[in-house]
Parts: structure tokens; sequence; C-alpha cells
């Protein structure tokens, strides 16, 4: 619905339902003032309008005052509704892009980085961040990266969140560095719990969330795993644990990108039908492609006001970030500098 | 000398409900050993505040992790054997970010003398002391079980309590006879040192007064707490130049080598009494594996005195 309209019928539409009898000609003159549109690039766009029996008005000889139709009052409504959402949707977009170059920065200058990792749920981590603003001071929301070896992601984002300096990011995983190669709490409070050690997150995030639960608190919790990261008997411990306890306030995201250490997810140990899986153990599963952060962000907005059971979202994902030009079939992996430029001349392309 | 019979978990199982009624924060995690661990009494008192986590160990101890997190003050109990599972996830979550969880293991040493070798754990000390942060505590009778719980509740951090299972002899009169941190010296005297937790603090007791008939004038010092070890404690060793440690544990990695490491530069001997490296058995009676496995109090005196010659 948002994607159908561009900026200029969007605003248009929304003027219009606050206009009091105004003709289309000075309405559209006050308008182009107000918002520095050119005057013709709104006439054009309110001609569209037109067509689509979305607003209605008169003609020079004939004036009238410009109006919603019923079905463009309708729509109006639905686009104010949704507006946050867009606001939430589009401000992901920019900051999974940030991230993005930040994590490729992180991983050239500690030239051992887990980058394809850290970029496979770089947009997750971005639209975690985005809906829920975890861990933040006075955050009632709880992020756990379970899957630690992403942490260039954690913390790129928390740079973007002005937690830590853009500087600071280069220091990842040196001498003396508060970036731990795995996150840590006790160096980075943001971090809220420690990882590193596959399999365990998602216990932990059942224990906050049934905290949260016994007292009455607010609040969502998110734990990040990695597909590979399954293999875990206590992965399966936890999921039986948050649909027995019911909790309502816990959502696990797997970074669905078919690959762990040394190969395919499903030749080392299948996970398929991974779906089917989540479900019969009592979990409410949604996938979405993980790599759209536009998805996410409304998948993960749609579950924050709608949730009555545990939800997993299995996030399709590739290790490449779907940057075109960089491998999707590694584990470790440095960028040169010619590489890195190239990629993010790609990361410009996907966002735009 | 005759001590009065008493029993480890039931000294537990009332704190743990006296405890309940004054502490909001406190809840108890049970991986479905409840009836046994005593925590079942909390259980019953505080349904709320008590969940059956199912047999699962592991998870059990992140969701400890997690109520910690949130504010509460979580105890996981269960057999210090079963609890090893975990611990991975003691290290790396428990203790790497200092989380307020008190594990509280019991079923110790030979304590579960009927189920045999795969419920008798003499490594579980090792294991937790060795973990930064860790604070081990091995409580001699019920009154110190009692209160060593109490105030490891009111410390802040990870901390391990080993009890055993029923069996216990009666030596302190209050809970607050003993004091976390602090070792208790109960008999002075100058040819050498007993150091001794758990259970075998009552047999060096006894081991004390048949050493008395010999001759032989020896200190008895109960180390409850093995982790943070008291500095005291090594003084007390340097002085007589002569320790024997005593412990229902493997003399690999246990009280006996706490001790000798902080000795070792101080060229104090020491002889450690203990498990030696084997597993346990089935026995119906806890007294006749004791023996076998030269921790009974004849066995003992009999160590100590061909050590002091
Ligand atoms: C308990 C544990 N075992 C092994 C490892 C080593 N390890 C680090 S990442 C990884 C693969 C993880 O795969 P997956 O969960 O799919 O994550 P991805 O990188 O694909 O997102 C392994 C085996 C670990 N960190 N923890
Ligand atoms: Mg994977």
């Amino acid at each position: 619905m948002l994607k159908a309209f561009n900026e200029n019928q969007r605003l248009i539409l929304s003027s219009i339902s606050k206009n009091k009898e105004a003709t289309a000609t000075s309405f559209l003159k006050e308008l182009s003032e107000m918002s520095a549109i050119p005057l013709s690039t709104l006439k054009l766009n309110t001609k569209i309008l037109r067509e689509l029996d979305l607003v209605t008005y008169g003609t020079p000889r004939n004036p009238k005052p410009i109006r919603l139709t019923q079905t463009g009052k309708l729509i109006s409504d639905i686009l104010a509704a949704s507006n946050s959402d867009f606001k939430k949707w589009t401000r992901g977009k920019r900051l999974s892009k940030e991230v993005k170059i930040n994590v490729l920065k992180q991983a050239i200058s500690s030239q051992s980085s887990h980058l394809p990792s850290s970029l496979s749920a770089n947009d997750l981590v971005a639209s975690i961040f985005e809906v829920f603003s975890p861990n933040l001071r006075n955050s009632e929301n709880s992020f756990i990266l379970s899957k630690g070896h992403a942490a260039p992601a954690l913390y790129a984002t928390l740079a973007e969140k002005k937690v830590i300096s853009k500087d600071e990011l280069l220091s990842l995983g040196s001498y003396g560095s508060r970036l731990q190669s795995h996150p840590e709490r006790r160096y980075l409070p943001e971090v809220l719990v420690s990882t590193g050690s596959l399999g365990q997150g998602l216990s932990i995030g059942v224990g906050i969330a049934l905290g949260k639960k016994i007292k009455n608190k607010k609040g969502k919790v998110i734990v990040l795993l990695g597909d590979g990261e399954l293999n875990e008997g206590q992965v399966w411990e936890a999921i039986m644990s948050g649909a027995h306890h019911g909790l309502d306030n816990l959502i696990a995201i797997v970074d669905r990108n078919f690959r762990q250490l040394n190969g395919s997810t499903e030749k080392i140990k299948r996970l398929e039908p991974l779906e089917e899986k989540w479900a019969s153990f009592g979990w409410e599963v949604i996938v979405v492609n993980g790599q759209e952060t536009g998805e996410v962000v409304s998948t993960l907005e749609y579950i924050k006001h709608n949730q009555t059971k545990p939800v997993v979202v299995i996030a399709l994902t590739q290790r490449n970030g779907g940057i075109k030009s960089l491998r999707e079939d590694l584990f470790h992996y440095v960028p040169t500098a010619e590489e890195y430029e190239r990629a993010v001349m790609d990361i410009n392309e996907i966002e735009s | 000398m005759k001590l009065k019979v008493e029993s480890y978990r039931d000294a537990f199982g009332q704190k743990l409900v006296e405890l309940g009624e004054k502490n909001k924060h406190l809840i108890v995690l049970d991986p479905d050993v409840g009836d046994s661990t005593r925590t079942a009494w909390f259980r019953e008192k505080f349904p709320n505040r008590f969940v059956n986590v199912g047999i699962s160990e592991q998870d059990m101890v992140g969701i400890a992790a997690g109520l910690s997190i949130e504010g509460f003050t979580p105890i996981v109990a269960t057999f210090s054997m079963f609890i090893l599972r975990a611990w991975e996830q003691i290290r790396n979550t428990l203790a790497r970010d200092n989380l307020n969880v008190k594990i509280v293991a019991s079923h110790g040493g030979l304590s579960d003398f009927g189920d045999g070798s795969s419920h008798q754990c003499f490594e579980d000390i090792a294991l937790m002391r060795v973990i930064p942060e860790m604070k081990t505590i091995v409580p001699a009778d019920a009154q110190s079980t009692k209160g060593l719980f109490e105030q490891a509740i009111r410390t802040k951090g990870p901390t391990y309590i080993r009890i055993g299972r029923d069996f216990c002899l009666k030596i302190y009169e209050n809970e607050d006879d003993v004091v976390l941190g602090k070792v208790n010296v109960l008999e002075e005297g100058d040819d050498l040192t007993l150091v001794a937790c758990g259970l075998m603090v009552p047999f060096a007791l006894m081991v004390h007064k048949m050493l008395l008939k010999s001759g032989v004038k020896s200190s008895i010092v109960d180390a409850h707490t093995i982790k943070p070890l008291d500095s005291r404690l090594i003084s007390i060793c340097r002085r007589t130049g002569r320790v024997v440690t005593i412990e229902e544990h493997s003399v690999i990695g246990g009280l006996g080598s706490a001790l000798c490491e902080n000795l070792s530069e101080y060229g104090v001997k020491v002889k450690r009494i203990g498990v030696f490296d084997r597993f346990g058995e089935s026995s119906e009676d806890y007294r006749k594996l004791l023996q076998k496995f030269q921790l009974d109090e004849d066995s003992i005196f009999k160590q100590v005195i061909s050590f002091v010659g």
C-alpha cells in the first residue's frame, strides 16, 4: 500500500483531508510553498490521483473545492495509520545500509571478523533495533545475540544508536577494546548477555520473558539465533520451555542462511522441515526475506502488536547479506580494498 | 563421641521456605528432582515462585540467568552430579556475567550411596572452584548449611553450595556460628592441622580425640568456604607445619588441592585424604562405602598416624 503511492501523492492525500474548501489551484500553490516541492510536480500527481478516482476538483472555468472521494478518504486513513510504520521502514533501511558498511569496515580493520555471518544477520539486527530499541537505557525490551559471532553487526548497530562511536568500531577485537570478538556484558552493558558459545541464548531469553511475566512488566524479548546453532539440544529445551509457559513476549529470529561452520546445514544435520518443527513445538512461525529490511521491520511491528504466543521468525538470508559482488559460501572472509569499494557500490544500489 | 544425626537436604529445604517468606525476590528452579532436593517444600508454599523446568539442566541455568537479569535471585537445586551437565552454561553465562544465581547441589560425595557411581559425585568442587567469580561452599552440618545458605543469598554473585543427602552430624549450635569466607577453628593443637569440609568435619573431630590418646595434638579446621579461601587458613597451616586435608571428593582438584596451591611456596607438608581417582559404587549402607573409600574415622586416623610417623 505504501509503495503504491509516491511521497508527493501521499503528501497531497494527507493534506487534502485537512483542507478547508480551497480550490485545487490555491491549495496546490500553498502546499508547494510549504513543502518546497515544485507546483508542476504537485499538479501532475494530483491529476494522477484524480484519474485513480481518489480526488475531485473543478476546472479553471468552473472552480470547485478540491476534495477526497470516498475511496480517497479510505486510502488517506490507511496511509495515516501506516505512516509511523513507514517511517520506521525507511529509517530501518537507512540504518541497515549504514550498519552494513560499518560491518565491512570492522572486518578490514580487525582483519579477522566473522564478516559473512555478520552480513547475514545485518538487516535482522538493524530491524530489531529499529522496532524495539532493546537494551538501551529506559528500554523495556531485551535483545540477546545468541549467535555471538555476529558481534560486528551488533556493534555497528549500537554505533548508529550512539552507544559507541564509529571510530571505536574499528577497535573490534583488538587489545584493550571494549568490543570483544564475541559480545561481553562486562565491557559493554548494552550487550545485556554475553554470548559466543552457541545454543544458550534462547534459554536466557525464556528466563527474561518469564521474569517479565511474573512481575507483570511490559516489553518483548528478542533472541537471534543461527540456523546451525539449532543443532544444539539446549535450543530445543528452550523452545519447549517457551511454549510451555505461553511466553507471548518472546520472539526468536532464526538467521536461515543454510550454512554453518563447515558446510550446508542440510548436509551436516538436516533442519528441514524447520517451520513444521517449530510449529509442532507450539510456536507461531513466520517466514520472511531476511535481506529485505522493510519486510523484517513490518513483520516485527506486526508481532509487537499482535502476539499471542511465542513467535519464531525464520528469516531467509545469505552470508553475503545480499551484496552481489561477495561470495555467499564463506565463513571467514576479509575483503581487499577493491572488494570493499565494489561492495559499497553494491550496497548503495540495493538500498536505492 | 556421640553426635546428633541430622539431614543436610532437610536443613536446606526448611531454610529455603523460611527465606522465601522474607525475600520475595527468591525464585526456585527445579529440573524435576524437587522431592529429592526438598525444594518441594518451597513449591508447596510459594507455587508462583517455583518452576519445574523439566529434566533440562542446561535450559534451567539459562532461565536462571534470565531471571536474575530481571531482578530475581534464582536458586537452582539438583544433584551435584547433574548440575555438571550445565557446567559450561554456568561458566559462560552465570560466572562471566557475574549473575546473582545460587546453585545448591545436593547428594554430594558418597551420600547417594544407593544409586551408585552415576549419581555419586567427587568432581564438582574441582570443576566449580576453577571458574572465576564462582564462590564454592561445602557446609559441615545442618546449622551451617542454613547459615551459609542465607549468607550466600545476601552476597551478590554466582555461588555453588554443595551438600550431602541426609546423613550429617551436628557440630554447630547456631546458624551464625559460621561466616562465609572465614574458616572455623574447632580445636587447637600444635602438632598438625586437619582441614576438612562437609561431613568430614565431624569425622575430623572424632579423629582429633583419637589422636590425643596417641599423644598427637591437632588443630581442626572447618574450611567450609573453599573459594575464596580464607587467608587465615594459610597462616594456621604454616604455624603447625604439617597439614592433612579430608574431603568427600577426589584428591584431585578439591580442598586438598586448593590448599596445596596456596602452601607450596611455604614448604608445608600436606597429606590429602579423599577419593583416589576412582568412581563410586552402590551400597545399601553409607557407612560401608565410607569404610571402603577409607573415609570413616578409623581409616582417617590410620592415614594421619602414618603421615605423622
Ligand atoms: C557451542 C559452540 N560450538 C561451536 C562453536 C564454533 N562455531 C562458531 S560459529 C559456528 C557456525 C555457526 O553456524 P550458524 O549458527 O548457522 O551461524 P551463521 O554464521 O551461519 O549465521 C560454529 C560451529 C561455537 N561458537 N559454540
Ligand atoms: Mg547459518
